[in-house]
């Protein structure tokens, strides 16, 4: 196994940049995203640095009323997300409607279109949030 | 059959992160445990021939999450860094002995046929955290008085805390020995300040120890010292955590993991023509106060229990390699001695004539140790395990004992005290 880079640090600096990245298995082509430098569908440690489209769908969702510490007191309302490239990942659903009613209307249509976006969190983090795509 | 393994369980891969500062030493910096951890796994399933789709569960160790890395239960935290989704996991923490109850844990899991494969690893980073509720890449320097404080919480608080200093017990050890065999307070001093100088060189042959870079020689003559004992003898350079423990007689703080991968033995040479067997293991308990006999109670049954598993019963002729966690350097004599493998009332003599030297013939520790390689916290009995496992495949380059060992023992001892030792044959 070749060295390591510190992935941690490299993908919030290029999320600060404006670019979201995952890496891309080159055996077998899965991705993995936040990037691992392993690929967990096929075992094998040959992965590149790769673009994520930024395209995914919207599986489920959990209401935060306890908000996300330490970016915000509010209450959040947080999606479970399958990326186009097919890796999960859990982040903010910005632009749902949060009452009980709209939220039963959007679980009748899950899963739904959401697209990336990038959000500086506060001074030190960005990170990629969601919206419904409609 | 109590005290045997169902199946034969061998080590097939073993590997060590550099050993330094995650915030200067260029091979690991900006590392987080994640990446240290993952460092060590991918590299000991390199080194075992095998990808993660063959391994069947993960365990995570680390010494004091809440206050080093500000995580808890966090064994799942590291599974897709390892190819290990969704796989089962255990998180543990026996602080200095960590590793070695991971890997006693995983070798019983295969002996039991539970699993056919596990990986074992543990990290730490010492010299820094992350700062509170961020990402790890976001780190703040530690707090020495956190850390200390940390760490004594592994010190017993009902019965035991209000009555001791950190130190005590590896001090009162070699105090005892001193009564037992008539040694005095300048004789401990000249057979550590010795051990000292021989592991920096050792230390310097191992391209994982990022803190020895230079010989206790040119540093003590960098502060304008022509003799090097002199240098550690000092109490400005080296000085006094209590009578006889000096400063530099602990282990060498650093950041860093490890890992190994055990399997049954059966399959082990589908991926590896050195497969090591892990013949026999023990673990134990000792309260502080337990280190005022020489040896302690718990590592003599420990050894007996050991030895019996794996079929030794001549350790001063069978047993060719030890590994001692040897933070401080003055658990040397006790422990190499209750293991048999000095004979009683001997060991400092050998360390006093650099015996105990890859070149000698009784090697301990030659990776160069704890005091000079460093100690990583959770993983160090870990990187005693993959010396060993060089040293019997004959791997260890410069290091090399002339004749790799058949067995090798390990040692290992963390705070609380959690006791563990491992007993490894050439398969």
């Amino acid at each position: 196994m070749s060295a390591l880079e510190p992935y941690i640090k490299k993908w919030y600096d290029s999320l600060r940049a404006g670019q979201i990245l995952g890496v891309r298995c080159n055996r077998c082509g899965a991705y993995e995203f936040p990037p691992v430098p392993v690929c967990n569908t096929c075992s094998a440690t040959d992965v590149e640095w790769a673009p994520i489209s930024g395209n995914a769908e919207l599986y489920s969702f959990a209401y935060s009323e306890m908000g996300v510490a330490p970016y915000t007191d509010e209450p959040v309302m947080c999606g479970y997300f399958k990326l186009a490239e097919g890796p999960e990942l859990i982040s903010w659903l910005m632009n749902a409607d949060e009452s009980r009613d709209a939220q039963e209307a959007l679980l009748a249509r899950l899963p739904v279109a959401v697209r990336a976006e990038i959000r500086e969190m506060d001074e030190n983090i960005s990170w990629p949030v969601f919206r419904l795509v409609e | 059959m109590k005290g045997h393994l169902a199946r034969p369980v061998s080590i097939i891969g073993a590997a060590y992160t550099t050993l330094g500062d995650v915030r200067s030493t260029p091979e690991i910096k900006d590392f987080s445990e994640h990446e240290l951890y993952a460092q060590a796994s991918l590299d000991a399933m390199a080194d075992a021939g095998i990808e993660a789709g063959d391994i069947d569960a993960f365990y995570v160790g680390m010494s004091g999450p809440n206050y080093n890395s500000k995580i808890k239960s966090a064994g799942p935290h590291f599974s897709e860094w390892v190819g290990m989704r969704d796989k089962p996991t255990l998180f543990h923490d026996e602080a200095c002995a960590t590793a070695g109850f991971g890997l006693n844990q995983a070798v019983m899991a295969v002996a039991s046929g539970t699993y056919d494969c596990v990986l074992s690893g543990a990290v730490n980073i010492s010299f820094s955290v992350p700062k509170p509720a961020y990402p790890p890449h976001l780190r703040v320097a530690q707090d020495p008085e956190t850390m200390w404080a940390g760490i004594w919480t592994g010190i017993d608080p009902a019965y035991e805390k209000p009555g001791t200093g950190g130190i005590g017990p590896v001090e009162a050890i070699i105090i005892r020995y001193a009564k037992q065999y008539g040694l005095t307070y300048r004789q401990i001093d000249e057979v550590l300040v010795n051990y000292l100088v021989a592991q920096r060189r050792t230390a310097m042959l191992n391209p994982k120890a990022a803190l020895a870079r230079v010989t206790y020689e040119d540093e003590a003559a960098r502060f304008g010292f022509s003799d090097v004992h002199e240098y550690l003898f000092s109490n400005k350079y080296n000085p006094p955590l209590g009578t006889l423990i000096r400063g530099r007689f602990m282990g060498a703080s650093t950041d860093g993991a490890s890992a190994v991968v055990v399997c049954a033995s059966e399959v082990a040479r589908n991926y590896t023509d050195q497969p090591i067997e892990v013949a026999g293991f023990a673990m134990g308990t000792a309260l502080q106060k337990r280190f005022m006999n020489v040896p302690v109670p718990s590592d003599v049954a420990m050894f007996k229990q050991a030895y019996q598993m794996a079929g030794i019963t001549d350790p001063l002729n069978e047993v060719e390699w030890m590994g001692i966690h040897d933070c401080p350097a003055t658990m040397v004599p006790p422990v190499s001695e209750a293991a048999g493998y000095i004979e009683e009332g001997q060991a400092w003599k050998y360390m006093l004539e650099g015996r105990v030297g890859f070149d000698g013939d009784k090697p301990i520790d030659t990776d160069g140790g704890r005091t000079q390689t460093g100690h990583p916290g959770s993983p160090a009995f870990g990187v005693e395990v993959a010396e060993a496992v060089y040293q019997m495949r004959g791997q260890a380059g410069p290091r090399q004992i002339p004749r790799p060992p058949r067995t090798s023992v390990i040692w290992g001892g963390g705070t609380g005290f959690n006791l563990a030792v491992s007993v490894l044959k050439t398969a």
